[in-house]
């Protein structure tokens, strides 16, 4: 069993010093890991993180992060990512993790994922080069995903993003923006792969459960939508237990 | 960009700003104009940037009422948990 803690977009900045540790401070009670679906800050500068990284600090638990749209826009990936690493986040674009808890082990496959739309309705690597990016881009982090999750020889795999692989969980959100919400591609990867529960964010508007078309659990865990500090999943059992052994392994892409 | 003419814009352009302003970068305001009144809807992770989002609103959309029904986030604790098979 293992107890998974997540929660997306909480849009970090530097006046959000003091507002997350107070919630974050139950997740050694509650959980065995924490998972942060993307936009962990408002611009994405390495500063920003760094007050992330302080309101995260005695939570007791792994975290795992994914980044999201708003973590590249000051175009300092590398710094940012440094900054969370350095602080003990582990930062997954593309590649693996694992956590152990008392014998269970739970792989988690990371990316932020992209838009482009849902099945029927989407995008196509064809026209203008911009066009074609845009779909491209998608199509190589489904890839990704797809390779990390297969890669993965664990009890449980979880499946952590920033953009929504099933209209499901945009349920609220405007018919007209779900292409750049989400992408069909990344369910697809991981059903072809597969995967125990998927988290992801960025639909602020949409609703929490969803479900991809392989039969995988989707959990859209943006802050505005389960409006509390984290949610809580628990892969194995119906019933908490006190886990007290936890480690991780395996590599995040630099 | 000056604020648009044609009120019918007026939303969409109010949107992109709330988005794209430096000091603002607030992607998930609902904007909605209705007669002289424009609503705001949404979450934001403090006291200080819904009414930063307000304000800036008002100032961007002179002569139309701004009603700030944007929320807070709130960052309490969770009490339960799915189990998932």
């Amino acid at each position: 069993m293992i107890r998974i803690a997540a929660v997306g977009d909480i849009h970090v900045g530097e006046d959000s010093r003091g507002r997350l540790r107070p919630g974050f401070a139950s997740l050694r009670e509650n959980a065995d890991v924490l998972l942060l679906a993307g936009d962990l800050t408002r611009c994405g500068s390495p500063s920003e993180a760094q007050v992330l990284v302080e309101e995260l600090d005695g939570a007791g638990v792994p975290v795992v992060a994914v980044l999201g749209n708003h973590d590249h826009h000051a175009a300092r990936v590398k710094e940012l990512t440094s900054v969370l690493r350095t602080g003990g986040v582990t930062v997954l674009e593309g590649a693996s993790t694992v956590v152990e808890v008392d014998g269970c082990r739970v792989g988690i496959a990371g990316t932020k994922g992209f838009g482009g739309g849902f099945a029927g309705a989407s995008g196509s690597d064809f026209g203008e080069p911009e066009m074609k990016a845009f779909v491209g881009h998608t199509k190589a982090l489904a890839q990704r995903l797809h390779d990390s999750l297969a890669s993965l020889d664990t009890d449980y795999r979880v499946a952590l993003l920033h953009y929504a692989p099933v209209p499901d969980t945009l349920a609220g959100e405007r018919l007209e923006i779900f292409p750049f919400l989400g992408s069909y591609l990344l369910a697809e990867a991981i059903d072809s792969a597969g995967c125990d529960l998927v988290l992801h964010g960025h639909a602020h508007g949409g609703t929490e459960k969803g479900v991809t078309a392989g039969g995988v659990h989707v959990r859209n865990v943006a802050q505005p939508v389960i409006r509390q500090a984290y949610a809580r999943y628990c892969l194995g059992a119906d019933s908490i237990s006190s886990a007290t052994s936890r480690t991780m392994s395996g590599a995040a892409a630099p | 960009m000056n604020t648009p003419v044609q009120p019918e814009y007026l939303g969409g352009w109010l949107s992109e700003r709330l988005a794209e302003d430096d000091d603002v970068h607030e992607l998930g305001i609902t904007v909605r104009v209705a007669g002289d009144a424009v609503f705001l809807t949404g979450v934001v992770s403090t006291e200080e940037r819904r009414d930063l989002v307000g304000a800036r609103a008002a100032e961007l959309a002179p002569g139309y009422r701004v009603r700030n029904e944007v929320t807070v986030a709130s960052y309490a604790a969770p009490e339960e948990q799915e189990s998932l098979a």
